[in-house]
């Protein structure tokens, strides 16, 4: 954790949160984690991250839920799986990430802009609404004016080799998704705004 | 050979150009492919951070679609292929999920049994069709080209179910790059992360892997980056400039997806291949 | 003895709160004291400490007691303690009996009024059996004095030499050409850097030259038959080729042989002819020729002065008879080119850590170039820790090996890198902590993450990615040499071995001693002895502390000269015997035969599992301590002495299967109070008529456990259980309430499960119809 200056202290640490996360999927082997590294030794995206997915486990081994949830880290994650290959406990690294994002949304740890979370929620209500993905549209829902202003250049090289797609094809009848996915009445996961 | 061929949404956008590489080079090494009718998107990374049982319940509709026409599914992006295999893993450990999903999937008159298998093209051309069969529709040896095979992250973490090469050492673009008579050049970063997943929600975090990935490359001593996957490529080629940009260094190597340098060993040109569209340009030979 | 005279004495333990604090001590003794032929009942705090034996002893005065009954921990505990103090007062051994209210009650529940019933019933079934026990006396049988050891490696070799020098005739069995083992292959040992075949080689040349001992290489054992103190081994012996005696070691075979192969001494870092001197210092000091990739040529034979070549050498068998046998098999270590990331076998400069100590032998070099290595790294935890490959513990000794060949490469190569990478670094013998230091000290660099992947980088370099965990970054640095450090296995062929001499296996695969703590080199089997690696991962040091263990085992079992032979036998009752027979096939030891007189038990040979004793149509056979009117009453006792509903009982076979039930309590894995175990010295010892006893008398249902590996084979087992499943049933009782299964001891876990499992069932059953077992006593009573 660089830069950390604060001392942990006993009413940080909330034995619960490591209790719920267990039950979670991805988080039933967590009691055996040797934190030996080998996750974070081959994660292929840890560079970004605050906290490497083996602090990420040691986050909620300590009950550090506020940090654990708060921290873009467990957004970095591209599901690679190279990590729980090589995990000599076999805990199953992503499926825990996507775990906590899902209770990190559902406790409304994050601000209502944050980046990884607007990202996500665009792409699913994107989804619901097209059947497949619009990148175009995606992007200009989550940037703002500068960032698409500073893109310029980019996009310019793109639209000269004739490679920006306006409008995308769309399913045909893409509600069916949306239908599919609201009368799943056995899904627990509170539905995104 | 004939597969349900599942574009994916890079294909419709960013990678319309390894669409149409995808289905000419598989149409000239026979295999037939018949685009899955009203496909729609796994889910990405996306939908499984925010609804788990949705993220199970897009990639079974695009399998129960492909078991009514009676067809494997056939992705080329390898992020879709790690999506449609954890689906597969999920539903087969555990049937109570398998059975939600057939009842949601029921009122689309679709029924997902698990037996639909996902294939990646890859796989399918160096593994079905082979080296052997390849080499015969070779019109042109592209002998003078080192040519660095970049796999990506997804590969690295292919449950063993659904595996088709070593996880820690690749060898397939390295054998596709042979038969086409050019040099593979191993790099040590072949199997990090371009940055490609993340780059619109940590951009600075992202460019320094994509750096990563172009440097290491280059110092192995590769003239171009061959990918497996749309949006390596997308990211490697079209922000190339960027990352010079931003860290004042020049790599000039073009990036090369897989069905475009098949393509040009099978006899098609540049622009049928679409690497007139690359923003680093293939000047070789 | 008539009925009237019988005075049992019951004596209940808290042991310290492990039984009081769940079962009511008092309610019990209250209950016990109610019991037949019950003179007195009490309790005490530790029944097995002085005061508590001095209670039981003053019990015995005062009441005039003839037989006892303890219930406390399992008799697996302290049944030797109660029987040597009562027989010190008069009273046979065998007329002590146990209730195992502890592991299998106490402990396994904390209901205090259902455990409480459940000790009632326990009680119950004990005194029951009591007053049908015979006075027993153990017989002796004269043995063997030899030793087999089985591995001529340093802990084979050390056992050998103790028991030698105490007089006792040792055969030494060695698959390899050459004792020696693996120790003959380091380097260095740590702490102290010995240089190991220093020490080692005046062991093997003592071991030669020693009058009474044996040598026997290129030998392995391919049958073993007796008990402890009169074993017979059949030995394999694999032809040589080569007269030891004749040759002289001079090399000149090898000169012309056109042969080459990988040399395994070596591990494959060099190569050896396929006539070949194991290595310098190999014991006996005589060629072999390696018969697999040996082209029968001859040309060795021409060259050879001594004429000491016999190239019709053939396989020779020969029998050898002992009275205890050690394994000292030692290990293999785990193969990591499954492991593809760490490379191995895809890159010359990628070795083990036993490959490193052959280069270090020679000089220290990397196998790419031959060129001295300029930096090293080490890989700890190569398939070691690893649950996703089966072997999860840590194999011991390879952090401090890692970190002896660190420094002892330093003092040989100057300027040289040196870098550890481990998961956690363990020091814990005499001396180790105080060495890492030294390591330290010297320019050993260590850094704590388990090693993600080792990739070839340009020409002879590898490149080592690792997360450096103390400080959270992703570390990658190149090397031009790794060392990997896999995984300790048991050696190939162990488990086959102990298949051969009924040893149990371990769920870590290694061997698996009697008791953990208290008899840490002993087997299932009482005459053969483990030692050394074969039992796990182990240094020198400890091999050597185990053999020298075994060495006085031995002694003691074959010191006295004689054996003490169990007096739990079947016998025949002779006027009842007709002859026909089917207890002579069923035993699984043949240790009965058909005389003109009748069926005769043959006592050395009888095993004491009761197989026969169901098998015969007139009750013309039984087991002493494990008799008709002792089982009947001890059902008759645990199914019937309280009303609990539904009652389970288990029928466990008394010696791996009573076991695991002792772990589960152990562990403190917890079960439905229901299941009541009565131990049986096999399920092969029932009949339909024990079970239609214990439902006729209160249970609901009936399991059947037997352990692995016993005398009662799969086949008979299977066929056994539907037999009695059959009866059973056409009593009108329905199959689901009777299940069995085999067991081992690391399985216990599974017990729980099934136990808990069982009673759901029954409860769903609901309990047995009374109609239902009124209509099975008639039958019972007709018996």
């Amino acid at each position: 954790m660089s830069g950390q200056k604060e001392v942990i202290g006993t009413a940080m640490m909330d034995p619960t949160f490591f209790d719920e996360v267990k039950k979670t999927p991805g988080g039933e082997k967590l009691a055996s984690c040797i934190q030996c590294g080998i996750c974070s030794g081959s994660c292929t995206t840890s560079l970004a991250a605050e906290f490497n997915p083996r602090q990420v486990i040691e986050l909620i081994l300590l009950g550090l839920g506020n940090k654990a949830l708060s921290t873009p880290s467990i957004w970095t994650c591209v599901f690679c799986r190279a990590c729980t290959v090589r995990c000599p406990q076999g805990i199953d690294i992503p499926e825990l990430m996507s775990s906590l994002r899902i209770m990190a949304v559902k406790r409304g740890a994050l601000p209502r802009e944050d980046r990884n979370l607007k990202f996500h929620e665009s792409f699913w209500k994107i989804l619901r609404a097209n059947g497949r993905l619009d990148t175009f549209r995606l992007y200009t829902r989550l940037a703002g004016m500068q960032e698409i202003a500073r893109s310029i250049p980019l996009g310019l090289r793109l639209l000269r080799k004739g490679r920006v797609a306006f409008r995308t094809p769309t399913m045909v009848h893409p509600e069916q998704l949306s239908s599919l996915t609201e009368t799943a009445k056995a899904s627990e996961e509170v539905s995104p705004r | 050979m004939r597969f349900a061929y599942y574009p994916g949404c890079a294909s419709i956008s960013i990678a319309r150009e390894h669409d149409s590489s995808s289905r000419t080079v598989s149409k000239l090494l026979g295999i037939d492919l018949a685009e899955l009718e009203n496909w729609n998107c796994c889910g990405a990374d996306s939908v499984r951070s925010i609804d788990r049982f949705a993220s199970v319940l897009l990639p079974a509709r695009n399998l129960a679609l492909a078991e009514r026409v009676g067809l494997d599914l056939l992705v080329t992006c390898p992020g879709c292929y790690q999506v449609f295999s954890r689906a597969q893993q999920l539903c087969q450990a555990d049937s109570t999920l398998k059975a939600k999903v057939n009842t949601s999937l029921s009122s689309l008159g679709l029924a997902y049994s698990g037996k639909t298998r996902t294939r990646h093209l890859l796989d399918v051309i160096v593994n079905d069709v082979g080296p052997a069969k390849m080499s015969q529709g070779v019109k042109r040896q592209l002998t003078s080209i080192k040519a660095a095979p970049y796999y990506g992250c997804q590969p690295a973490g292919f449950p063993e179910s659904s595996r088709f090469d070593d996880p820690q050492r690749p060898q397939a673009l390295s054998k596709l790059i042979a038969t086409v008579g050019a040099r593979p050049v191993a790099f040590p970063n072949a199997t990090r992360c371009c940055g490609g997943p993340i780059f619109m929600t940590d951009p600075e975090a992202a460019s320094s892997m994509m750096r990563n990935i172009l440097r290491s490359a280059r110092d192995a001593g590769g003239q171009c980056i061959v990918t497996m996957c749309e949006l390596c490529h997308f990211n490697l080629d079209a922000r190339q400039p960027g990352i010079e940009k931003r860290y004042g260094e020049k790599y000039s190597i073009p990036i090369v997806h897989f069905t475009q340098l098949l393509g040009l060993a099978l006899g098609m040109d540049s622009k049928t291949v679409g690497l007139d569209r690359n923003i680093v340009p293939f000047n070789l030979s | 003895m008539s009925n009237a005279e019988r005075r049992i004495g019951v004596f209940i333990c808290h042991c310290g709160g492990n039984i009081g604090n769940t079962v009511d001590v008092e309610k019990v003794r209250d209950a016990a004291a109610q019991f037949r032929f019950v003179k007195c009942a009490e309790t005490n705090r530790y029944l097995c400490s002085s005061s508590g034996q001095d209670l039981i002893r003053s019990k015995i005065q005062e009441h005039g007691l003839e037989r006892v009954v303890i219930g406390s921990c399992s008799p697996r505990m302290h049944l030797k303690t109660f029987r040597d103090l009562c027989s010190s007062h008069g009273i046979n051994p065998y007329l002590v009996e146990m209730a195992n209210l502890r592991e299998q009650c106490s402990w396994t529940n904390l209901d205090k009024d259902n455990a409480t019933s459940k000790a009632i019933d326990l009680l119950a079934g004990a005194v029951g059996r009591a007053a049908y026990l015979e006075p027993l006396t153990p017989t002796d049988m004269k043995v063997n004095s030899n030793v087999a050891v089985i591995g001529g490696g340093v802990s084979g070799i050390c056992a050998s030499l103790e028991l030698a020098n105490q007089g006792y005739k040792v055969f030494i069995v060695e698959r390899q050409p050459s004792i020696g083992g693996h120790m003959a292959q380091l380097s260095k040992t740590y702490p102290t850097l010995d240089c190991s075949l220093c020490i080692l080689s005046p062991k093997l040349a003592e071991t030669k030259g020693h009058p009474l001992i044996e040598l026997m290489t290129n030998t392995e054992v391919a049958a073993i038959d007796g008990s402890a103190g009169s074993y017979s081994l059949s030995l394999t012996r694999r032809p040589r080729y080569v007269n030891e005696n004749k040759c002289t070691g001079c090399g000149e075979c090898a000169k012309v042989c056109p042969v080459e192969v990988a040399d395994e001494f070596e591990d494959g870092t060099k190569r050896r002819r396929a006539i070949y001197l194991p290595f310098p210092q190999a014991v006996p000091n005589a060629y072999v020729i390696d018969e697999n990739n040996c082209t029968k040529c001859w040309l060795c034979v021409k060259a050879c002065k001594h004429g000491a070549i016999n190239p019709r050498d053939q396989v020779g068998q020969k029998k050898i008879e002992v009275g205890a046998v050690i394994v000292a098999t030692g290990f293999r270590l785990f193969d990591p080119v499954v492991l593809t990331q760490y490379s191995f076998g895809a890159h010359p400069n990628v070795v083990t850590n036993l490959q490193l100590e052959r280069l270090i032998e020679h000089g220290i070099y990397r196998p790419s170039d031959g060129k001295t290595p300029k930096k090293i790294a080490w890989v700890l935890c190569v398939g070691s820790r690893d649950t996703q490959i089966g072997q999860p513990y840590c194999s011991k000794i390879c952090c401090m090996a890692a970190v002896k060949e660190a420094v002892l490469l330093r003092e040989l190569v100057p300027n040289l890198e040196t870098w550890i990478f481990y998961t956690d670094l363990r020091a814990a013998g005499k001396g180790y902590e105080e060495f890492y230091g030294r390591a330290k000290e010297d320019g050993v660099k260590f850094v704590r993450g388990r090693v993600a992947e080792v990739v070839p980088v340009t020409g002879d370099e590898l490149m080592v990615r690792a997360e450096d965990t103390l400080l959270g970054v992703q570390l990658e640095k190149n090397f031009d040499l790794v060392v990997l450090c896999p995984a300790i296995l048991p050696e190939v062929g162990t488990s086959e071995l102990a298949e051969r001499l009924g040893l149990h296996i371990g769920s870590d695969g290694f061997l698996l001693e009697r008791h953990y703590k208290l008899r840490p080199v002993d087997s299932q089997n009482d005459g053969v002895f483990l030692s050394g690696c074969c039992l796990g991962p182990k240094d020198v040091r400890e091999s050597v502390v185990e053999a020298l263990s075994t060495a006085s085992r031995t002694a003691s079992l074959l010191g006295k000269g004689v054996v003490t032979i169990s007096p739990e036998k079947a016998y025949v009752i002779s006027d009842r015997c007709d002859s026909c027979g089917e207890c002579v096939n069923i035993c699984p030891t043949r240790a009965i035969e058909l005389l003109p007189s009748g069926a005769t038990v043959k006592s050395i040979s009888c095993v004491g599992c009761g197989l026969c004793v169901p098998v015969c149509p007139r009750n013309a056979i039984d087991l002493k301590n494990s008799t008709e009117p002792q089982l009947m009453a001890e059902i008759e006792g645990v199914a019937g002495a309280t009303e609990t509903r539904p009652k389970i009982i288990a029928f466990t076979e008394g010696t791996s299967a009573y076991t695991a039930c002792d772990l589960v309590g152990l562990a403190r894995q917890q079960y439905p109070t229901n299941v009541r175990v009565i131990k049986v010295p096999s399920v092969g010892r029932l009949h339909a008529r024990h079970l239609l006893a214990a439902f006729s008398e209160g249970a609901d249902g009936v399991i059947m456990i037997e352990g692995e590996g016993t005398f009662l084979g799969e086949e008979r087992f299977r066929a056994h259980v539907n037999e009695i499943r059959k009866v059973v049933a056409s009593k009108g009782i329905e199959s689901l309430r009777v299940f069995a299964t085999r067991t081992t001891i690391p399985q216990f876990a599974k017990l729980a499960s099934v136990f808990q499992t069982f009673t759901e069932r029954i409860q769903k059953l609901g309990p047995l119809p009374s109609e239902a077992r009124s209509k099975i006593k008639q039958v019972a009573v007709a018996r």
